[in-house]
């Protein structure tokens, strides 16, 4: 057990899968020499070399059709798009090429391919390159989509999905690169379609994701002060969603509230809030509320930027406000 | 029209509708939700407001406790009142424990209470009542039982000795009937029935700790209660009183 940085621990995960297995590569733009641009995968260059950590030209499209190709001819390309923002640019080949030839070929195909991504806000990056779009990315069928709020998660998620025979869509939070938390000494094996009780509580369910975790878990201790006990459930996995889990708890505790990085138009929430009116309606004890950003681009500005992404202290208030309506 | 009055009055509707869980709950339980007190916010009905509402209305499994009693003692089983050779009945005996048993834990409480006996006038059964059996050994209680009977039979028994008692001991042993529950009347704790005392055999553990079958003088002692007033659990535990102290000197 040793402290390890969100972003050491995604290097660490790469690392892992490519000394396991030789069909494992990297490719991405500045991910060999420099380490990647977020520190995500220094030393790889130097432990597996220039044929298995591969620096690309400036093209997300080449990249990602290097890597389907890849995928197709018997490698596990692990696949870097720099910024979540950019796969503006690369969706044709991701929806209609990467997440289809396994049902178009009828299942005489199989993408196994990680495309791993820096993505959320929170670093004043501005409205191009602070999006979360993991919303964007479930609505497409035939690509799983995870994203790891610790690093050990990030380690066990990203061996999950290398070890996946589907294209897995693995989106790292930029706000969290800096954080740190001990992880397991060894292999780190997860499974993809698992949601995670970060902490269990009776009288409301909270479901977050990324960066927001940390945020759902503040809120939490708010609540704790004033006598309200609520579960925090790190959601982690969009594609395949763990029901389970997540219906389990909302039928305990009667109330759901989502806490989601996304402007709020079908953030990956509205999804959850209509299968749980579907499936755990009489279990309901009140209404399902969702805590979003706005429906707007994020801004630049530092204070902007902190007004419109969902604070501890609005999750607390809005939790606090719904029990006692 | 005030817009702020109709703001007002819609939030307080809202206040008062239940929610999906609330709903099921109360149908689960077989309640209307209309019905039960909200405590949380505004008035609204909570989980624990339908459990506490459901926990009231549940309804324990009524009983009727049956134990048998060694009654070896008893000698005379050809009367209408068993008796042991001193005379005294099993009748007395049991109405000597249940005046015991009344008074521990798991009685009534620490006042005695009236004991009504239950006693054939040679024109239907009358309930004449015994006040200070706790007084009295079970050779005074036949005394006084006799003594009732007779004046029952004789229409001599006075209005104060036929008042309410809370529980009833009768005993229809001599007319040859083994078991029988006797319901308590209105207002009554509880009612317990003797049946006759027949001999049996029973399997005894003799003094060098091997199994035998032995001739026992057995009865059979019920118990039927108010399900108001005590719950199956409590009956049993007064009747399993009431059976030690019967056969306290038993073997």
């Amino acid at each position: 057990m040793a402290e390890l940085s969100y972003r050491d621990a995604v290097a660490r995960g790469i690392a892992q899968e490519m000394r396991r297995d030789e069909r494992v590569v990297l490719i991405g733009e500045d991910i060999a020499g420099a380490g990647g641009v977020f520190k995500t995968t220094v030393g790889l260059l130097e432990e597996f070399g220039p044929k298995r950590v591969i620096d690309t030209p400036i093209s997300e499209q080449a990249i990602l059709g290097a890597a389907m190709g890849a995928a197709m001819t018997g490698l596990r390309p692990i696949a870097e798009i720099m910024f979540s923002d950019f796969f503006a640019v690369c969706w044709d080949i991701v929806v209609n090429e990467i997440a289809k030839t396994r049902y178009m070929t009828n299942g005489q195909v199989t993408i196994p391919l990680v495309i791993k991504t820096g993505n959320g806000g929170a670093l004043r990056f501005g409205a191009q390159h602070s999006q979360s779009i993991e919303n964007w990315a479930m609505a497409i069928p035939g690509v799983k989509v995870v994203t790891p709020s610790t690093p050990e998660d990030v380690v066990g998620l990203m061996a999950a999905a290398v070890r996946d025979e589907d294209p897995v869509l693995f989106f790292e939070h930029k706000g969290l690169y800096a954080s740190k938390a001990d992880v397991p000494d060894g292999d780190i094996v997860d499974s993809l379609g698992t949601a995670r009780i970060r902490r269990p509580g009776g009288d409301a369910t909270i479901l977050a994701l990324g960066l927001m975790v940390s945020r759902a878990l503040e809120a939490a201790d708010q609540l704790a002060q004033r006598g309200i006990n609520a579960e925090v459930i790190d959601v982690r996995s969009l594609v395949p969603l763990d029901t389970r889990t997540i219906l389990g708890s909302v039928s305990r505790t009667g109330r759901l509230f989502t806490v989601e990085e996304n402007p709020r138009l079908l953030g990956w929430g509205a999804e959850i809030a209509s299968i749980a009116a579907d499936e755990c309606f009489w279990d309901l004890d009140g209404p399902i509320q969702r805590i979003t950003t706005p429906h707007v681009p994020l801004p630049a500005a530092d204070s902007l930027e902190d007004l419109v992404l969902p604070s501890a202290d609005l999750v607390a208030t809005t939790v606090e406000k719904a029990l006692q309506a | 029209v005030n817009p702020s009055a109709a703001t007002i009055q819609s939030g307080q509707s809202a206040r008062h509708r239940h929610s999906p869980l609330i709903r099921r709950l109360a149908r689960e339980l077989a309640l209307n939700p209309d019905d039960i007190p909200g405590t949380g916010p505004g008035g609204r009905v909570t989980r624990i407001d339908v459990t506490r509402a459901g926990a009231a209305t549940s309804v324990a499994p009524e009983a009727h406790p049956v134990v048998d009693v060694y009654a070896t003692c008893v000698v005379e089983v050809d009367v209408p009142l068993s008796r042991t050779h001193d005379g005294v009945t099993l009748h007395a005996i049991v109405v000597s424990a249940v005046a015991d048993a009344a008074r521990v834990d798991g009685g009534f409480g620490p006042q005695p209470v009236r004991i009504g006996i239950g006693l054939d006038s040679g024109d239907g059964m009358v309930v004449p009542f015994v006040a200070d059996a706790p007084d009295l050994n079970p050779t005074g209680l036949t005394r006084r039982i006799t003594d009732l009977e007779r004046r029952a039979r004789g229409r001599a028994l006075t209005a104060d000795e036929l008042g309410p008692a809370p529980v009833t001991v009768t005993d229809l042993g001599g007319l040859g009937i083994l078991l029988w529950s006797a319901r308590p009347a209105a207002g009554q704790l509880a009612s317990l029935a003797i049946g006759a005392a027949v001999d049996r055999p029973v399997v005894i553990r003799r003094s060098d700790g091997e199994a035998a079958i032995a001739i026992r003088r057995i009865a059979h002692l019920s118990l039927s209660y108010d399900p108001s007033a005590m719950d199956a659990l409590k009956a049993a535990r007064f009747l399993a009183q009431v059976k030690a102290r019967v056969e306290q000197g038993e073997s």
